[in-house]
Formats: C-alpha cells, sequence, structure tokens
C-alpha cells in the first residue's frame, strides 16, 4: 500500500505508514464534510461539530458502502492517480487510470447520484453566456477602459522607481508595539493552534465546536476499606448510641439552670465584694496605712535621688500615660511634683503620648498654683511630641541648642531625667536613646504592670541606669509616706489592702470548692 | 530597549530607597559611637526629620481612617451607622483643635470622653481579674501551687497590711521581685536586644528591606 501522503510503499495491510506515520486507510465510516472528522458507520449527525451527516429525507442505512470495501476502493482510487502522473505511452497504464477513474465514480454514494437530477445549479458553459449577456447591458459609466491594463502597468512601474521613505512613527507610539523577540519571526496572530480542516482552516484562536456539553464525570471507585479494630468498635458504639432511644431532657435542664444561677451569684457576689472593699474604707476615711504603710528600697532612693538636687536645677519629666493608667500614675506624679517644686526645681514637661500630655497639664497647674510657680519662668509645659524612638532624643538635643540657652543654661542637660510611664515601651525609648548615650541620670515612676520591666535597669547597679523607682499606686504611697506629705496614694491604701485581702480569700474559697467538688466526685 | 528600561527602573526603585537606608542608618550608628561635632551634628539632622516624618504620617493616617469609614457609609456595609458616629466626632476634633490643642471643644471632649471611657475600660479589669483568680487559680499541680503560693505572698506583702500577717512576707515579697522575677526579665530584655541586633544588620546590609513595601525581608 503506498501511503498518500508521502509515497512510501507500506505493507498491505498497515494501518499507518512506516516512514511518516500518518494513516493508511481511509477512515471508517463517514467523514463530516464540515470539519473532517471521521464518524463510525450509520450515524446522521457528526460526533464532534453536530453537522448533518446526510441529507434530509435519507436515513443512514442509506450509506453508500460498506466501510471495509469503501476503504479498500478509495486507496486504490489514491493510488490510481499516481501512476496517471507517469508518462504516457503506455497504453495498458492508460486503461487502468481509466478504469480506476471509472471506480473513484463508482464511489459516489447513492444520496448524492439522486441529487445529481435534482435541478438548482447551472453549467460553467451556461454561466459564461449569462456574463457576456449581463456586460453587454452594462452602463457606459460601468464600463472597463481598454487601456485600463496600460494604465495599471504604469501606475507600478511609477510606484517601484520611487523610493518610499518610512514614515516617522513617534515614540509614544513605538512604545505601544508588542515586544519583538529575538529569533522568532513567526508573525504573531491569534494565539492557539491554527484550524487544519473545514471552513476555518489556517484561522487561529478559533473556539472550538463542542456538541457535548457536559460529560459527567465517572465516580471514582472507592479505595479498599481495611478499617483496623478499633476503628470497628468505634463505629460499633456508634451505631449504638444512635439506635439507642432519646433520652428524656427534663432532669437536665432545671439542673442547667440551676448552675447558670450559681454562677452568675457566685460572679456578683465576687464584684459585690470588690466594690465594697474600695468603697467602705474611702467612705469612712480610714488613715490607717498613713502611719502603717513601709518603703521599699527602690522608692526610697528615687526619693533621695530628688532630694540630692540643688536648688535651680532642670529637670525634664516626661509624662507617658493615658486614662487607663491614670489612676496609679497621677498620684505618683503629684507626690515627685511636690517634692521637686519644694527643692525649687525648674521644671520641663513633655509627653510621648497625646493623653499624657492633657493628663500632666491638669496636674502640674494645680500643684504649681499650689507652690507658686510660675508658668514659662519656674515650668513649662511643652506638651505632646511626636516621633517615637526619635522624640527623647530630638528633645535633649534641642535642650542643649542655644535657644534654650536661657532656661537650661547654655550647652547644658537637664540635672535629672523623670520618667513616668504607663508601658514600658515608653521606659525603653528612654533609656534606649537617652540614659545610655548621653549618660544622664533618671528616675522612673512606672505602672505595676510595666514594673517587672523596669527593675533590671534599677538593679543595674553597675551601670546605675534608673537611679531610683516608684511602682504603681503603692509606689506613690512609699512616696507620699516617706516625704512625709500624705495625698491620694495613702488615702487609697486601706483601700487596696482590703482588695488585696478579698482577693485572697477568693483565691483560698475557690480552691476549698475545687477540693470539695472533687472529694464529692464531680469533675473539675 | 523597552525592556532595559523596565529592568533599569525596577533596579533603581528598590536600591534608590536601600541604599538611602543603608548610608543614613550607617550614618547614625556612627553617630552614636564615636563623638564628632560634623558626624552628630548630621545624625541630629536626621534623628529630627523623623519627627517632622511622623508627623505628616499621622496626619496620613487620619486620611485614611476617614476615607475607609466614608466608603463603608457610602456602601451601607455592616455597623455603618458606627463610621458616622466616628467621622463625624473626627471632623469636630480636628476642626476644634485648628486653634490649638487647648481649645475649649477639644478640653471637653477629652475630660468628659475620652477620659471616662478609658479609665473606665481599664477599671473594669479589676473584676475580671477576681473573678478569674477564684476560678482559675486551683492548685492542680506543683506548679500551680508555686504559683498561686507566689501570688498570694506577693499580693499581701505588696499593701501594709502585710507587715501584720508576718514580718517575713514584705521582705520575701522583694526578695521574688528582685531576683527570680528581675532574672527572667533580664534574659528576656537581652534576648530582645539580640533580636534588635540581628534586625539592625539585616536592614543595614539590605537584607531586609520594610521601607520597600514589598511586605517583608525580600530575600
Amino acid at each position: 500500500m503506498t501511503c498518500p501522503h508521502c509515497g512510501a510503499a507500506n505493507k498491505p495491510d498497515s494501518r499507518f505508514c512506516g516512514e511518516c506515520g500518518q494513516p493508511l486507510g481511509v477512515p471508517q465510516g463517514v467523514t463530516c464534510p464540515m470539519c473532517d472528522t471521521p464518524n463510525p458507520p450509520g450515524v446522521s449527525v457528526c460526533t464532534k461539530c453536530g453537522a448533518q451527516l446526510v441529507p434530509p429525507g435519507l436515513s443512514p442505512t442509506d450509506m453508500p458502502l460498506e466501510a471495509g470495501e469503501y476503504g479498500e476502493r478509495a486507496a486504490a482510487a489514491e493510488a490510481q492517480p499516481e501512476g496517471a502522473r507517469e508518462p504516457a505511452g503506455d497504453s495498458r497504464e492508460l486503461e487502468e487510470t481509466e478504469a480506476a477513474i471509472g471506480a473513484a465514480e463508482e464511489m459516489v454514494p447513492p444520496w448524492l447520484k439522486k441529487l445529481e437530477g435534482i435541478p438548482g445549479e447551472e453549467t460553467p458553459a451556461e454561466l459564461e453566456e449569462e456574463d457576456q449577456r449581463e456586460l453587454s447591458e452594462l452602463p457606459e459609466w460601468l464600463e472597463v477602459p481598454p487601456d485600463l491594463e496600460e494604465m495599471l502597468a504604469e501606475a507600478s512601474a511609477t510606484a517601484s522607481e520611487e523610493e518610499v521613505a518610512p514614515a516617522e512613527i513617534p515614540s509614544w507610539l513605538q512604545a505601544l508595539r508588542p515586544d519583538q523577540v529575538e529569533g522568532d519571526e513567526e508573525p504573531t496572530g491569534a494565539p492557539g493552534l491554527a484550524e487544519i480542516t473545514g471552513l476555518l482552516k489556517g484561522i487561529k484562536g478559533t473556539l472550538g465546536i463542542e456538541p457535548v456539553v457536559a460529560i459527567p464525570r465517572r465516580a471514582m471507585p472507592l479505595p479498599a476499606a481495611t478499617p483496623s479494630s478499633a476503628s470497628y468498635e468505634k463505629a460499633e458504639l456508634f451505631g449504638t448510641v444512635v439506635r439507642e432511644a432519646a433520652r428524656p431532657g427534663v432532669e437536665v435542664a432545671p439542673r442547667r439552670r440551676v448552675e447558670t444561677l450559681m454562677a452568675s451569684t457566685v460572679r456578683w457576689i465576687i464584684y459585690l465584694i470588690l466594690f465594697a472593699g474600695v468603697a467602705v474604707p474611702l467612705l469612712l476615711g480610714s488613715t490607717w496605712s498613713e502611719a502603717n504603710m513601709p518603703v521599699t528600697s527602690a522608692t526610697a532612693a528615687m526619693y533621695e535621688a530628688i532630694e540630692a538636687l540643688p536648688a535651680d536645677s532642670v529637670v525634664l519629666i516626661s509624662h507617658d500615660y493615658d486614662p487607663g493608667s491614670a489612676g496609679e500614675m497621677v498620684p505618683q506624679v503629684e507626690a515627685v511634683l511636690h517634692h521637686l517644686m519644694e527643692r525649687q526645681a525648674r521644671l520641663i514637661n513633655v509627653s510621648l503620648t497625646p493623653e499624657g500630655s492633657r493628663l500632666a497639664r491638669q496636674v502640674v497647674e494645680r500643684v504649681a498654683e499650689e507652690h507658686g510657680y510660675v508658668p514659662g519662668e519656674d515650668y513649662l509645659s511643652l506638651g505632646y511630641v511626636t516621633g517615637v524612638e526619635a522624640a527623647p532624643r530630638t528633645i535633649v538635643e534641642e535642650l542643649r541648642s542655644a535657644e534654650w540657652s536661657g532656661f537650661v543654661g547654655t550647652g547644658q542637660d537637664p540635672s535629672l531625667i523623670v520618667e513616668f510611664a504607663g508601658t514600658p515601651e515608653y521606659l525603653r525609648l528612654w533609656l534606649e536613646q537617652v540614659q545610655g548615650p548621653y549618660g544622664l541620670p533618671m528616675v522612673a515612676g512606672v505602672s505595676a504592670t510595666a514594673d517587672p520591666y523596669a527593675r533590671p535597669y534599677y538593679r543595674n547597679e553597675a551601670q546605675r541606669q534608673l537611679l531610683g523607682l516608684m511602682t504603681g499606686l503603692v509606689g506613690a504611697a512609699e512616696y507620699e509616706r516617706h516625704s512625709g506629705e500624705a495625698g491620694l496614694a495613702l488615702a487609697s491604701m486601706d483601700s487596696q489592702s482590703v482588695v488585696h485581702v478579698a482577693m485572697v480569700l477568693l483565691i483560698m474559697v475557690g480552691n476549698v470548692a475545687y477540693f470539695g467538688g472533687r472529694l464529692r466526685g464531680k469533675p473539675s | 530597549m523597552r525592556r532595559i528600561a523596565q529592568a533599569v527602573g525596577v533596579g533603581l526603585r528598590r536600591s534608590i530607597p536601600m541604599a538611602l537606608a543603608i548610608a543614613i542608618g550607617s550614618l547614625v550608628l556612627v553617630d552614636f559611637f564615636f563623638d564628632q561635632p560634623h558626624i552628630n551634628a548630621l545624625g541630629s539632622f536626621f534623628v529630627e526629620s523623623v519627627v517632622i516624618l511622623v508627623a505628616f504620617a499621622m496626619i496620613l493616617g487620619l486620611l485614611n481612617v476617614l476615607v475607609v469609614h466614608f466608603r463603608r457609609i457610602w456602601k451601607r456595609d455592616d455597623g455603618w451607622y458606627y463610621s458616622i458616629a466616628l467621622v463625624s466626632i473626627a471632623l469636630v476634633v480636628v476642626v476644634a483643635g485648628i486653634p490649638g490643642a487647648d481649645s475649649r471643644v477639644v478640653t471637653w471632649v477629652f475630660d468628659n470622653v475620652q477620659f471616662p471611657l478609658q479609665a473606665a475600660t481599664f477599671s473594669l479589669l479589676a473584676f475580671f481579674v477576681a473573678t478569674a483568680a477564684y476560678r482559675g487559680l486551683r492548685l492542680r499541680s506543683w506548679e500551680s501551687v508555686a504559683f498561686v503560693v507566689t501570688a498570694v505572698v506577693v499580693l499581701i506583702g505588696q499593701v501594709p497590711v502585710g507587715r501584720y500577717v508576718s514580718e517575713l512576707l514584705p521582705q520575701i515579697k522583694d526578695w521574688i521581685l528582685n531576683v527570680p522575677s528581675t532574672a527572667g526579665m533580664r534574659g528576656i530584655i537581652i534576648g530582645v536586644a539580640l533580636g534588635t541586633i540581628a534586625t539592625g544588620v539585616r536592614v543595614l546590609t539590605g537584607f531586609d528591606r520594610p521601607y520597600s513595601g514589598e511586605g517583608d525581608s525580600t530575600q
């Protein structure tokens, strides 16, 4: 068998060409005239594009030939034209060629032969006559001039002689031109593969025709299940529970309600104890702590650092707290301000938080009025300074400048920095950005939550990073006690003592209830 | 050609901020270690510039908040009426604060809205802590025993009444705060410091570029 694609000789029963790999036989069934898709015999509609394979009125049983016969004859028909192209002269070959053509004509299916009798298409001779008749009836202005060919030849010669200069393309248009990949000389067309058959042959980027809208997925076979004995037991248990009749929930619901009520009651009792612990000593005006308040060494060290300041010393105070921690920070500030003003220090107040600025202003103005301090001369309130890490260093650098020589002294640093920090971050900023690089003496008053973070700096006896440390409302009370000026912090200490004792009692009661429940076998 | 220009553009967009960060960061670092007037002046200039930049960043932050909430109001997203409250109060405070931070309206809003709300929120913590102490501080294991005993000692030793329970109690409390607590916190601080040094080195060598807007490390 000769390959119709490359002409190579193949064995008679070969299905594919041994040289080029193309299929040798004509595909069985009917080839779609629209998309060239081979279809199985007996179908009336193309399986790919849905085109009608037989004309209306004919059934698929009118198919021309049996598939095998069709293929053999077609192969013969394909082979014969090859021989027909051989030089003429051999009459035998000529006869064979004619016989092959006759055989090819026999291949015309009967439904197509039926169509031959249907009038509709004219023969080429008839068409030519009709054209001539129409041309003779054309108006004069539509007639082709006799010297048209000469004019066209002359115009083309002129165009080839003139050198057409390439148009100047503006740069913005050049930028829009698609990139040319080096070495890629293929013209960029529509994406995708070109159509190889049918009416759209050679056109790229066409949408495929899919007669089948959706093909349901075949159900995936489940992997072979090999349950372990443990899983099997669990499944059995689950099945037992599911099959079991529902139990009446009458007993459970009231019990839950009682438990909820109990928990809520306990919570409210705790709240009431705390409220009473705070309110009752304040309402009674108890002053028991004023005489019994111990003073820790850290608070005493802070007091001594301020006490050691000479008169007219410049002290920089940073108020870095917010309303949340104001309850313990404001009494600290008040106690220290009283002491500083007694020492006749000149104060510069700043804040790294916007809320701290407002809170500080209220306290400073009140205490300054008590001590007869004049704003602008004895103390300054510079307000909120932005910059986070950069702010402390900027403040100290600014104070060294000539603009501040009147208040601080030319090139002088503050004698002491007092940092009031509601959170440890602000204390860290002052320690890292100012105390470390400039070596300025510093003390700090911090909230109770910030104490563990501040204590290592106070305990660093080699570097003396913090000369003193005051912690929370207790620290403020210690400071008041040490300075001998009772204030808001000492007045609050009785309440704080009661609440602390109440907390310890609550922990004990909770543990008694816990162990009692365990003894009764209740879950924790 | 266009690709080359694009590559150069991308490279410049990355390398210029990186070069600036490395140069200025190194200069401020050198200024920290050496006392040389010119370097100190340059270092101070850059540090002061940060203050101005942060101030402008706050303005941008305010604008961003307003835009986000205006959009929520416009689209009627969930809780859009809260956005109306936020936008209106923000605009009132901003406009009222133009004459100065001590204007009457700003002061009134701080004293009567912000301060009570923040203080009340923090105060509620005491009630929650008390309830949690009652329900959670149980002697379930030896570790929890140590935890509960420490909490009780510090609670009682912190207040004046502790002295009347035992003279030793305030001393034990001081020891807990000064020795074990400080030792643990020192370890944390040293770890944080080492991490900060490592981060600083990575930024100064360009391995981390938090300023490039690319999220985090580009390695």
